[in-house]
């Protein structure tokens, strides 16, 4: 290392706080051929939020060069964030490249221990509504409303209307509606990305924040896909009703990541699923955010004759009566119905280890199963109908009253 | 692990503690019987009501630290919902002798005082409260208890409206300010404010009676002279009834008085006996 190098370290650690001095060395590494310590420095900038505009794309561009695409990902965003312009779309085209053709890319935090490794590459999803038993008229609608404008952004925009914006389906827990997000991004021919409460959610200051925008970042970086962030009330609670700020601080995070729909989110469709509507906050129901709302009801009649048959199918069975079985099960849930099926299963195991010969799944043993369980919904019902006799302002959650008409009231 | 308990800590500010017991459930074994897992899991165990497992999971935190503050405030929260208001005194006094100026605790003291009917010294601490935080909503729903409890309901109302001025959002301040509403015959009013409640927590089956009852009262015909004879100046209404009775038998319609007046007679009775029959 040169005399001049040493020197600006030397000058630095007598004054780390000055920025200026470290962009000197930062840039001084790069020409001497330090890059990989030459980015810790930027990146210190950058956290300091003294990386100047200009310097974003150089960072981000050898950010990329050197593995490091967190760091790339977060120089492109705020590349774009300020209006830099010159050079920003060739850096989305490397960073892009690099997630891609690097299968699964490390991406170093820390340079001397580098992180796990992290799924670059998301292939595009392949699961079908044809994958997902029953729901047909909700399946129907998102075709109409999300799907088509996605695959055919053209049409939809000579009529002033644009793919993408968020998607909310809401319901009882177990009736699909993550397997509906994913049949949404496989119809649409896109990744998807999954967000989770326990992602997101960390006891540091502002922890929870960051790693929100950085699920944002990434779907951008991916994008096309679906982003589908996964107990979006949980992440999202009404502030109304918080009493500590952290929570509030994350709700103000998503507003502000969706609120990027128009411009920097161009080709992500976020959806979210959620058990308890009515306590997400009511900013991200308005329109531009969540405004499209699709209430995903227990499996009706032929749904989940649709699910039994398909979670009895490849297994040895004899003389089962679907059609009687499922009107017999009504507000089970998809996972419900999953699990009457396991039961009768561990039934025929049972009786087959005792009498020594391979035993069919007949109905009697559905019969038995179902006499042992109740269906899960039936809490989610009770409340959702509390919600809606006294607080479906607006007839937003008109579908539940819907579906609570055909559903006799439990005691 | 602290993800989980940050998990367990949402569910339960989201008053969603069987969720939350759930992600505690899933601790593993180097944290499970950490103080933190003790605490989280007795406030979740309160939530669900039970309050034996709380104290329970409260003792077995204050055996590895017998000093924690909140566990201390878990186990006075259990014991007082068992009943046993000398163990919760005790309880919330040894975690007060580390924490005096801690508000939930002092106003958590008072609450028990209150089962205890020890009214006076609840209040001498509700004061306490409120210099040390003029902004929480803990020490404001107390003196709304208290003042009830006391037998001043228009005092209870006006505190009431006092707190949802300060916090809109107090269940407390809606419910308690609904059955002022109710016991004021005006059952319309009091089904707007239990109906808060119901929006803030759909999944709490008890607001959703206690709306239900106030709109019952409003939609039966049954109830309306009940609500009639709970208005202040319903005794004008009385007299008036009675004067019209004479006045119409002094025209000359003797029987069409007599008539007028056993019906007013009927209804005032059906009036005072109407709760017992319809509830």
């Amino acid at each position: 290392m040169s005399n001049r190098l040493d020197g600006l370290k030397a000058a630095l650690e007598l004054s780390p706080d000055n920025h200026a001095l470290r962009l000197v060395l930062a840039e001084a590494l790069v020409e001497e051929g330090y890059a990989p310590e030459a980015l810790d420095h930027y990146e210190q900038l950058f956290d300091a939020g003294e990386l100047a505009h200009d310097d974003l794309v150089l960072a981000g561009t050898l950010a990329v060069d050197h593995g490091r695409l967190q760091l790339a990902a977060r120089c492109l965003e705020a590349a774009r964030r300020t209006g830099v312009v010159g050079g920003t779309a060739d850096l989305e085209d490397v960073l892009r490249a690099a997630l891609v053709d690097g299968g699964v890319a490390r991406t170093a935090i820390d340079p001397e221990e580098p992180a796990p490794a992290v799924a670059a590459h998301v292939p595009d999803e392949e699961t079908r509504f044809v994958d997902v038993g029953g729901l047909e008229a909700v399946k129907k609608a998102i075709h109409r409303t999300i799907v088509l404008p996605f695959q055919r952004p053209d049409l939809y925009e000579r009529y002033g209307r644009r793919a993408g914006g968020g998607v909310l389906l809401y319901g009882p827990p177990g009736c699909g509606k993550t397997l509906l997000a994913r049949a949404t991004a496989g119809e649409c021919g896109v990744p998807f990305l999954n967000v989770r409460m326990e992602d997101v959610l960390d006891p540091m200051y502002g922890v929870s924040e960051r790693r929100l925008h950085e699920a944002f970042t990434d779907a951008r970086m991916r994008a096309p896909c679906v982003l589908f962030i996964d107990e979006l009330d949980a992440i999202a609670f009404a502030r109304r009703k918080q009493q500590g700020s952290a929570g509030r601080a994350l709700v103000d995070q998503l507003l502000q990541e969706l609120d990027a729909i128009g411009a920097e989110n161009q080709g992500i469709l976020v959806l979210a699923a959620t058990n308890a509507p009515w306590d997400v906050d009511d900013a991200l129901k308005r329109p531009g955010r969540f405004d499209r709302v699709v209430f995903v009801s227990p499996p009706d009649v032929p749904a989940r004759r649709a699910i039994l048959q398909l979670a009895l199918a490849d297994r040895p069975q004899e003389g089962i009566n679907l059609d009687a079985l499922a009107e017999r099960t009504a507000q089970f849930s998809g996972a419900d119905l999953r699990a009457l099926v396991e039961r009768a299963v561990d039934m025929v195991i049972d009786e087959a280890l005792e009498g020594g010969t391979d035993v069919p799944i007949r109905g009697s043993h559905l019969e038995a199963a179902l006499r042992a369980l109740r269906p899960t919904t039936t809490d989610w019902l009770r409340t959702a109908r509390n919600y809606v006799e006294f607080a479906n302002h607006g007839g937003r959650y008109d579908d539940v009253v819907e579906y609570l008409r055909t559903v006799p009231k439990q005691r | 692990m602290t993800v989980a308990f940050e998990q367990a800590r949402r569910y339960l500010e989201m008053g969603r503690s069987r969720q939350a017991l759930e992600v505690l459930a899933e601790l593993d074994s180097s944290t499970t019987d950490s103080p933190e897992a003790y605490i989280l899991r007795g406030y979740a165990l309160i939530g669900l009501g039970r309050h034996d497992d709380a104290a329970e999971a409260a003792r077995s935190g204050l055996a590895q630290t017998p000093e924690a503050v909140q566990l201390l405030h878990v186990l006075a929260m259990a014991e007082a919902g068992q009943g046993r208001l000398a163990e919760a005194e005790a309880a919330i006094l040894a975690a007060l002798e580390q924490e005096p100026e801690d508000v939930t605790l002092l106003c958590e003291y008072a609450e028990t005082l209150m089962r205890g009917a020890q009214l006076w010294k609840a209040d001498q601490l509700l004061r306490l409260a409120a210099e040390i935080d003029p902004e929480a909503a803990e020490w404001r729903e107390g003196r709304v208890t208290l003042a009830y409890l006391r037998g001043d309901d228009h005092h209870a109302a006006s505190l009431s409206r006092e707190l949802l001025a300060e916090h809109p959002e107090s269940i407390h301040g809606h419910r308690m300010l609904g059955l002022h509403e109710l016991n004021e015959g005006r059952p319309g009013a009091a089904t707007e404010r239990f109906a808060e409640a119901v929006r803030s927590r759909p999944e709490e089956e008890r607001f959703a009676t206690e709306a239900r009852a106030a709109r019952a009262r409003v939609r039966n015909p049954l109830w309306w002279p009940t609500t009639l004879l709970l208005r202040d100046g319903s005794w004008l209404v009385l007299f008036g009834g009675l004067f019209l009775c004479g006045g119409v038998a002094a025209m000359g319609a003797e029987t069409l008085g007599v008539i007028l007046f056993l019906l007013l007679i009927v209804v005032y009775l059906w009036a005072l006996i109407a709760p017992a029959v319809l509830e």
